[in-house]
């Protein structure tokens, strides 16, 4: 039997239990996070919300902290999808260039740095470049077009548009992709960007901006929006003042009273509702029917065809309510 | 009509029966306030924001933020203050003061040290300051106070691996688990110390406070760059790959002892015991 193993530098014991088994294989993960340093800004970065953040990532990169051995198996199957995603255009017959260490991205001014995914020429002779992306379902669905990653909540969604705008930008070339693939399912799906130049204008501002910070050895403001901050790895040196609107405590007999009645039928109302339409199911196309002391009545209705009218943009409180186990 | 004054020997005598029930009542009111705090915060955590620290529930930091996002809190943070010590050892402090809507601001603290096992040990050997990261250590101060803070604002230390599991509905054999587990030290390691303390303990009369002053002296040495590095107090604190060197420095300095020498030692630190201790 081949024997795959490589590492041998950790003696391993014999009868290991499977959550020592597993606690190796993540300190094993650990040992690969590290931060590195960083000098210019990255344009995988350039599309973050704070410009503080991207000012630290280059004066303290060595402070950041260090992300939690779970992403990093998420990071190693990110690479494993994009390896993937190469094949899966190479499979189709499409010719594929795997960019080295570009040139025009090295002499880039203002200095963005970055690597290029995938280049392709899809049978015209014109190549596009491509950023490719590992998406859970979610947002796999739910991103379509160019808007979809604008509007994201997720911050590091809003950051690919950047990314990839900055290579079109400094390749010169008006037209790119993305290549997304699910995961789990690994499908496929293709978002073609057009190089939007008012917005690459916005981030290659923000880059000068951000040199000169560094030059003058000054901070951008804090931001205010302290779902961006609560993720960042540099929160233990902006030490941004954090405010909250409180939780509403009501003493409501009442409401209280509702609440209970409401727990007390919500499993009744679901079983309710699935009898209801297994009953009329079962009825289906008959007019009269008696079962034991019931007596059912059916009438075929025409629906009348109508043009719904375009729903207008408003907003509305959408809520969950979930009772404590005391 | 004679008035009878019954006396209730079961009711405090300050108060009246009304006094009582409003208290009783306002107690009771504040054991299930308390409750549905604990069970309102342990709803929102996962068994990912969970580890078992030396048997006992840790909340991480994680779990913390998103305790803080249900119930509102907010806080200020001042810049931290990084304490270092003659051995070189270091620790931060980070202040912060932490709110829910109009409540007075209440201070908090977070603090961790190079000498915190989780830093100073690796595999049961003991590691030099210099070589403990600071950021490290700085991180886990602010993670610390944000624990501290969020879960003592909210009362919610000390919970018990039941209220967890029960809240959670998972057993906490699936949650992380941090166990400053020291390596254990081999037999000649174990026969060394045993040396060492009878050694050290003889020459201190049998008083062990005195056998940890002695022990804490003949561990001081000054480095290569003349600095002088503060020794164990304790044998357990002595690493394994210390051992011999403090049994050769012990052994000599108990055989001059024995011999009935006076002038022992090698360090100032010794010489200094030696002139306050005996020459008594």
């Amino acid at each position: 039997m081949l024997e795959v193993q490589t590492n041998t530098t950790n003696s391993i014991k014999a009868n290991l239990t499977s959550e020592e088994i597993v606690e190796q294989i993540r300190e094993a993960k650990r040992t690969k996070i590290k931060n590195y340093p960083c000098h210019v800004v990255r344009a995988s970065e350039i599309g973050h919300p704070c410009e503080r953040y991207l000012v630290y990532s280059i004066t303290n990169w060595q402070d950041k902290s260090p992300y939690d051995p779970g992403l990093q198996f998420v990071f190693e199957g990110g690479n494993a999808v994009e390896d993937m995603a190469i094949n899966d255009f190479i499979e189709a017959g499409f010719k594929v260039y795997r960019p080295e260490p570009d040139k025009a991205i090295a002499e880039s001014r203002p200095a963005i740095t970055g690597h290029i995914d995938i280049r392709v020429d899809f049978g015209t002779g014109r190549v596009y470049t491509g950023e490719i992306k590992g998406l859970n379902k979610y947002d796999f669905d739910s991103l379509n077009c160019l808007e979809d990653f604008y509007n994201s909540k997720k911050v590091w969604i809003r950051k690919y548009p950047g990314q990839l705008m900055t290579y079109l930008y400094i390749k010169g070339e008006e037209r790119g992709f993305f290549y997304l693939k699910s995961i789990p399912g690994f499908q496929p799906k293709l978002i073609w960007v057009d190089l939007d130049y008012s917005y690459m204008e916005s981030l290659l501002q923000k880059t000068e901006r951000i040199e000169q910070h560094i030059k003058d050895k000054t901070l951008p403001e804090q931001i205010t929006d302290y779902s961006v901050c609560e993720r960042c790895n540099f929160l233990h040196l902006c030490l941004p003042e954090i405010k909250r609107q409180p939780m509403e405590i009501i003493d409501d007999g009442e409401l209280e009273a509702m609440l209970n009645r409401w727990s007390e039928l919500k499993p009744l109302s679901q079983e309710y509702s699935q009898l209801d339409k297994d009953l009329k199911q079962s009825f289906k196309g008959s007019e009269k029917l008696m079962i034991g002391n019931y007596i059912i009545q059916g009438k075929l209705i025409e629906r009348k065809a109508y043009i719904p009218k375009p729903i207008e943009a408003s907003s509305y409180w959408k809520y969950e309510i979930n009772k404590l186990a005391i | 009509m004679n008035d009878v004054n019954v006396i209730d020997e079961t009711m405090p005598v300050v108060l009246g029966a009304d006094n009582l029930v409003q208290m009783a009542d306002m107690a009771e009111k504040r054991v299930q306030a308390i409750k549905r705090i604990k069970q309102a915060a342990l709803s929102v955590t996962s068994k990912h924001d969970w580890v078992d620290q030396n048997g006992k529930p840790y909340l991480q930091v994680s779990g913390s933020e998103k305790i803080a996002r249900l119930f509102g809190i907010s806080w200020t943070i001042d810049e931290p203050l990084l304490t270092t010590e003659e051995d070189g050892h270091f620790s931060y402090t980070y202040k912060g003061a932490f709110t829910i809507g109009t409540t007075p601001p209440i201070d908090f603290i977070g603090s961790r040290g190079s000498k915190d096992l989780f830093f100073s040990k690796s595999h049961g050997e003991a590691i030099p300051p210099s070589e403990i990261d600071r950021n490290d250590v700085k991180k886990s101060a602010y993670t610390n106070l944000l624990g501290n803070g969020i879960t003592r604002l909210l009362g919610l230390r000390n919970l018990t691996w039941e209220e967890v599991e029960a809240a959670l509905k998972v057993k906490k054999e699936v949650m992380g688990k941090v166990e400053y587990a020291k390596k254990e030290m081999s037999e000649e390691g174990k026969d060394l110390r045993k040396k060492i303390g009878s050694m050290i303990l003889e020459m201190a009369g049998n008083d062990k406070d005195e056998a940890a002053k002695l022990l804490l002296t003949y561990t001081t040495f000054v480095d290569k760059s003349g600095k002088t590095v503060k020794g164990k107090s304790s044998l357990a604190d002595v690493s394994e790959k210390a051992m011999p060197v403090t049994y050769g420095k012990v052994e000599k300095i108990y055989n001059e002892w024995k011999a009935g020498a006076k002038d022992v030692g090698s360090t100032d630190e010794y010489d200094e015991f030696d002139k306050s201790e005996f020459n008594k």
